[in-house]
């Protein structure tokens, strides 16, 4: 199993010499990495200050915790944490079921043009913008022309809905829509993990005597496992993050649905919108990235408690 | 195709302009009022020489040189614009020694490269507040008070412009900017389209209230089922209401903008009697049939629902010379019913040249602000761009232009917006329009009555964490309650609850003290 999870970092210092030209070769990434994340990562002062362009961004006045307060004064911070949390927590276990089962089902097609012609198929939908996502969809829910009101419900006799003013229905809308935009890619990389399982197991399991469940259970998912946990751990980092795209063009910004799509994004996006506020809306990211960052640690703790050689770090 | 785009984006930058609501006040006026003068310069280019005067006492032309920089709106080629300001730094070479560089942005991207530009630090002297709120870059500090500069750089603009609209974008004794020139007064309409009323013989001019219109309606549909009765405009809809919105048109109005001095009681709009009236009518709209599905959630413009002949009616904003506009927006003749009659606010001294924080020299920034504002030779080549390469006369006695031989609205490299200059009623007209635009322009500016409150500046700072609280619970609603979408019986009072959980009560109380105070001192 070791030798499929990641090669983990070479901590010997007498190794430093030999990898020193790799070491060179990741200089540019780190430089990158310091001048565009690092740095600009001191201006979450600016979170605490209230924004005077003429002082600049360290020397604004200092008034405390007083951007914040707007996140948390009303009922919506609790609706929109709950909201990003939710949603991202039924993206990563459908999204992640979905995706094995595409992978798997890809890794049974024998005939190699078929599995490149599927995989290039289910690829699709992650490629396109999620603009035009919003219009596919909105060709299906639209009341007066959408394919579901027009084709469905009124030719079996039912009275059409109008979709984006009833928020019950979008919790699924929303769930169904983005599971189809990423499970293509997410499956791909689930697939190509499965293609680098030795074949030596599985035959081991058919020996034994395993079925096809038993050798997806005892087999596939311990080789998939290492794959899992980190790109579940990637998402839980990113769990109080949502795409912006997603909750606020495809329900078309409708007002009505805010209840069941505003997420931490969209309200800071709606709030700031028109305050043009700079301290405010940095301390909306900090919030955002301090819980991120919580969530990551606490998720690799868990993972390392159960299962040290998976964890990220 | 892409004229109807261009225009529809104009369009919908008017609208957010005029409810925009950013507004200055605070009574630091020393100017006796002059209005008329910059008014109705009319488009004579004789009006060039004297209207330097105030300046040319004492010749400037002298001062050691300087580029003034000058960022708006509008889409243009660099090259285009490059010449454009090169022609224009002729005039003010001569006069000021002072050369104009000049960078339009599209107006799509127009307030994030602003902002960027003033948060940068990078060269910038002059920058028009379109998409912005004064009050907000006053507060950051991204532009400076004028106080300092106008009445010895821009004495004449001072002087053309009323003290009443000088306190409008007056912000805590601040200056914000000098007022566009331009429409300064609400009014509303509704807008049905001509060959649809003419072919059936409709009396639309029996039409006073929104409610009026039903009977017509009804008729309409009957024969054009193909036809939404009544849209919105990428999801708004006008309110064709009378308040004054005080700064800020959802929270805390008052609910006739005309009232009396006495009655001065700043209230929840979405409780005042005429929005439940207007309310209750959309939904009846709705109900029946007539408005656009979805019209809450909609991504089409006004323009292109009309132009393709999908839509009857519209409720619009009325000025001199806009049946002309729809015309030019979108390709059908229009009749409009009015259903407010105009009147003037805060509100509507909106649009403003500003000078950015990051101008070395101030000075001759005002210099140009106020040869924008007074130079008609200046303003026609800011506006219209190169003569013969942009545009071309049509009637050189009326002063009428069109596009040169050759160009036309999608393919010209400097595309022309009047109401995008510092002054447009010192301009040329353009084609299409009526040769009196701009006398009919400062005929409806000058009549139009004033609400008691105008001058009154509301700033938010106490409240602002109400206000945002607000907002989003404005956005929940606002649009389908107005689109018909809500019941107006269950929604508006949830709406309501809302509103005063979030803290609505204390931003009208805020703004009533601060009415009151600026009332006692400045009546």
């Amino acid at each position: 199993m070791a030798k499929l999870s990641a090669a983990g970092p070479v901590k010997e210092k007498k190794h430093f010499t030999r990898y020193l030209p790799l070491y060179l070769m990741m200089l540019p990434g780190i430089a990158y990495i310091i001048v565009n994340n690092y740095i600009p990562m001191t201006g979450i002062v600016v979170a605490f200050k209230q924004y005077n362009t003429r002082l600049g961004l360290y020397n604004s006045p200092n008034i405390g915790l007083k951007n914040f307060e707007f996140l948390f004064r009303t009922k919506d911070a609790l609706l929109i944490t709950r909201n990003t949390l939710l949603y991202n927590l039924a993206f990563i276990v459908i999204g992640t079921l979905f995706a094995i089962a595409v992978a798997v089902l890809l890794n049974e097609i024998k005939l190699k043009k078929a599995q490149q012609v599927y995989q290039t198929i289910v690829l699709v939908p992650f490629l396109i913008s999620i603009v035009i996502v919003s219009y596919l969809v909105n060709a299906f829910l639209a009341t007066d022309t959408g394919f579901i009101n027009n084709s469905i419900l009124v030719s079996m006799g039912k009275n059409p809905v109008s979709w984006y003013t009833s928020p019950k229905y979008w919790p699924f809308i929303l769930i169904l829509v983005q599971v189809w935009k990423v499970f293509g890619y997410n499956s791909i990389i689930y697939f190509s993990v499965l293609v680098g399982i030795d074949q030596g197991y599985y035959e081991a399991a058919v020996i034994d005597g395993a079925n096809r469940w038993q050798q997806f259970l005892h087999v596939t998912l311990p080789g998939l496992k290492p794959t899992i946990v980190t790109l579940t751990l990637m998402s839980i980092g990113r769990i109080f993050y949502s795409d912006f795209g997603l909750f606020y063009q495809v329900p078309m910004n409708s007002g009505a649905l805010m209840d069941v799509t505003n997420t931490i994004d969209t309200f800071v996006y709606r709030s700031m919108m028109q305050l043009n506020n700079v301290g405010m809306a940095s301390a909306a990211g900090m919030y955002q990235s301090l819980v991120g960052f919580i969530l990551v640690l606490t998720a690799n703790f868990i993972v390392r408690k159960l299962d040290s050689e998976n964890a990220l770090f | 195709m892409k004229l109807k785009k261009i225009m529809s984006v104009i369009l919908a930058a008017a609208m957010l302009t005029a409810t925009m609501a950013a507004c200055g006040g605070d009574g630091n006026s020393s100017a006796g009022s002059a209005s008329g003068t910059g008014g109705n310069g009319g488009t004579d280019s004789s009006v060039v020489s004297g209207s330097g005067s105030g300046a040319s006492a004492d010749d400037m032309s002298g001062q050691e040189e300087y580029t003034v920089k000058i960022m708006y709106f509008g889409d243009a080629k660099t090259e285009d614009t490059n010449e454009v300001a090169a022609k224009l730094s002729e005039l003010t070479k001569a006069k000021y020694n002072t050369t104009i560089d000049m960078v339009r942005v599209g107006f799509g991207s127009y307030k994030d490269q602003a902002n960027l530009a003033l948060n940068s630090g990078e060269k910038l002297d002059v920058i028009s507040s379109f998409g912005f709120s004064p009050a907000t870059m006053m507060v950051q500090n991204q532009i400076l008070p004028l106080n300092d500069y106008l009445d010895e750089y821009a004495p004449d603009t001072k002087a053309a412009i009323n003290d009443l609209d000088w306190k409008c974008v007056t912000i805590n004794g601040n200056i914000t900017g000098v007022p566009y020139n331009i429409e300064k007064a609400s009014s509303f309409g509704l807008l049905m389209v001509k060959d649809v009323v003419d072919a059936m013989g409709i009396d639309w001019k029996s039409i006073k209230t929104l409610k009026d219109a039903e009977p017509i309606f009804e008729k309409v549909r009957a024969e054009h089922p193909e036809m939404y009765m009544l849209i919105a405009d990428f999801g708004d809809i006008r309110r064709p209401l009378r308040i004054d919105p005080l700064c800020d048109e959802n929270f805390g109005v008052l609910e006739d903008a005309l009232t009396t001095e006495e009655d001065l009681k700043v209230v929840n709009l979405f409780e005042t009697a005429s929005y439940v009236d207007w309310i209750k009518t959309m939904y009846d709209f709705n109900q029946k049939g007539y408005m656009q599905p979805d019209a809450a959630s909609s991504t089409e413009s006004a323009n292109s629902l009309l132009g393709a002949g999908k839509a009857f009616s519209f409720i619009t904003n009325i000025k001199p010379g806009i049946e002309a506009e729809w015309i030019r927006n979108c390709g059908k003749e229009v009749y409009i019913a009015p259903l407010v009659e105009e009147y003037s606010t805060t509100a509507n001294i909106g649009l403003r040249w500003c000078i950015a924080n990051n101008s070395e020299k101030p000075e001759r920034a005002m210099q140009v602000i106020n040869e924008m504002y007074m130079n008609p030779e200046f303003s026609n080549i800011f506006i219209y761009g190169i003569e013969g390469k942009h545009w071309k006369f049509v009637d050189e006695e009326k002063g009428v232009v069109g596009y040169a031989d050759g160009v036309e609205a999608g393919s010209t490299g400097y595309s022309n917006l009047a109401w995008g200059a510092a002054n447009e009623q010192i301009s040329y007209v353009f084609e299409g329009d009526d040769p009196d635009l701009w006398k009919n322009l400062g005929e409806f500016n000058a009549n139009a009555p004033a609400s008691v409150a105008k001058g009154f500046v509301w700033d938010n700072a106490d409240v602002i964490n109400e206000v945002t609280s607000c907002t989003n619970v404005l956005n929940k609603y606002v649009k389908a309650l107005q689109a018909g979408a809500l019941d107006p019986e269950t929604d508006l009072n949830k709406f309501n609850q809302e509103l005063k959980d979030a803290g609505l009560d204390t931003i009208i109380q805020d703004k009533q003290t601060k009415l009151d105070a600026w009332m006692a001192e400045n009546k």
